[in-house]
């Protein structure tokens, strides 16, 4: 379901004019869609670039869906990685039919959150050896204050109606264009530049009576 | 101006501001200090959260579409380069061509005691073997051999000259000294 519609927009000009240059997924965009021909055709080497392309986008969205647990991205992470393996084993299959492949890989993986939501994996958090040198990592307290400000923001963008809430997702953290977000969800570029913009007013707005509530 | 509602109408010039912004977000470029408010910085702490330690995004630096060299064709180029090796190496020990580089080097050595140096690295290079000792000591030529044409009959001693020249001089002398002593009737 749409919340917002083009005929929404103030005067005749149409939303589609909205695009003052070439984003830069547009622009990287035919490259990944030739990664993706040449891995359909069998070619490794675009295989391996096309998932070296892929997973960083897959990691920060499955991270910004599922969030840490036991204060790790562990979780997240397998998801990521489970999601480049079904993208591996679906690339056989995978028709062009003049959608970006982003659409196709963020399909995929919404099915893998939904079903690592439904199972509310729990598992054992490895840690890391004890450090012989200096961490130059932040510190407690400025990782603390991080990840309470990253738990806000998911908050409020669980306060989201769903389709605003994945359009923000795959717009500013996969960093998807506004056409490739269209695709994934099944709306047209000029629908989500209206709905990001109304998505991020109801942002502000629950950020600033979450600030006036907290004083 | 912006409004909350989904049913208001918004203008163009809000919608490219968003635009732009989400673009700048995405990229993780710095937003401009007009729209840092509350949310956008909410979501800029959501961004450096899940940047955390996370794949970087970019470019791979291989090529794809250029022609890669496969294992197959790596393991047939080591295979060929390997027979090459293996056999240039058993014709060389089989035709005694590094061990029959010695005394080549050594005779000139020998003789011209004047660039007693310049030659030996490349010889070395050329026979393939690098010799533990650089003036290894060369066996005594037997009595009554005469000494090579080309050599010099009575080398100049020359203050670099090696023991190996002495060696060279040994037999003559040794001859010579019975010789004397059978004159003398000392030899016992």
């Amino acid at each position: 379901m749409l919340y917002v519609t083009e005929a929404a927009i103030v005067g005749t000009e149409a939303v589609h004019v909205v695009v003052p240059r070439p984003s830069r997924s547009e622009e990287s965009e035919p490259d990944l869609r030739e990664l993706a021909t040449l891995a359909v055709q069998g070619d490794a080497g675009a295989t391996e670039v096309l998932i070296g392309r892929v997973r960083p986008m897959v990691v920060r969205y499955c991270r910004a869906r599922l969030g840490r647990v036991s204060g790790q991205y562990h979780a997240a992470d397998d998801v990521a990685q489970e999601v480049c393996i079904a993208v591996l084993s679906a690339l056989p299959r995978y028709r062009d039919m003049g959608r970006p492949f982003a659409s196709f890989v963020f399909g995929i993986a919404a099915h893998k959150i939904a079903d690592a939501l439904r199972s509310a994996i729990r598992t054992a958090v490895p840690t890391e050896d004890l450090p012989d040198g200096p961490d130059e990592r932040p510190g407690p307290e400025e990782t603390a204050i991080r990840y309470l400000e990253a738990e806000q923001a998911r908050d409020l963008l669980y306060r989201l109606p769903d389709q605003q809430r994945e359009l923000v997702l795959l717009r500013v953290v996969a960093g998807l264009s506004a056409e490739e977000t269209g695709n994934v969800l099944g709306m047209t570029a000029g629908a989500v530049r209206v709905a990001q913009h109304r998505a991020l007013a109801r942002l502000r707005a629950m950020a600033v009576a979450m600030e006036e509530s907290g004083r | 101006m912006t409004s909350a509602g989904d049913s208001e109408p918004v203008d163009l010039g809000s919608l490219r501001a968003t635009d732009a912004l989400f673009d700048r977000l995405a990229t993780r470029l710095p937003e401009p200090p007009e729209d840092q408010d509350s949310a956008v910085l909410l979501l800029r702490s959501l961004l450096d959260d899940v940047d955390d330690a996370a794949p970087a995004t970019g470019d791979p630096a291989v090529d794809p579409r250029k022609p890669r060299r496969t294992g197959v064709r790596t393991a047939v180029a080591l295979g060929v380069a390997s027979a090459v090796l293996a056999t240039t190496g058993v014709a060389a020990a089989g035709g005694g061509w590094a061990e029959r580089d010695e005394p080549r080097r050594a005779a000139p050595q020998s003789s011209s005691s004047a660039k007693p140096d310049r030659k030996k690295p490349k010889a070395e290079a050329e026979a393939h073997i690098t010799p533990a000792n650089p003036a290894p000591p060369r066996p005594a030529r037997p009595p009554g051999r005469p000494a090579h044409p080309k050599a010099s009959p009575t080398p100049k001693p020359a203050p670099e000259e090696t023991s190996h020249s002495q060696v060279a001089r040994t037999p003559e002398e040794i001859r010579k000294l019975i010789e004397q002593r059978l004159h003398d009737g000392t030899w016992r």
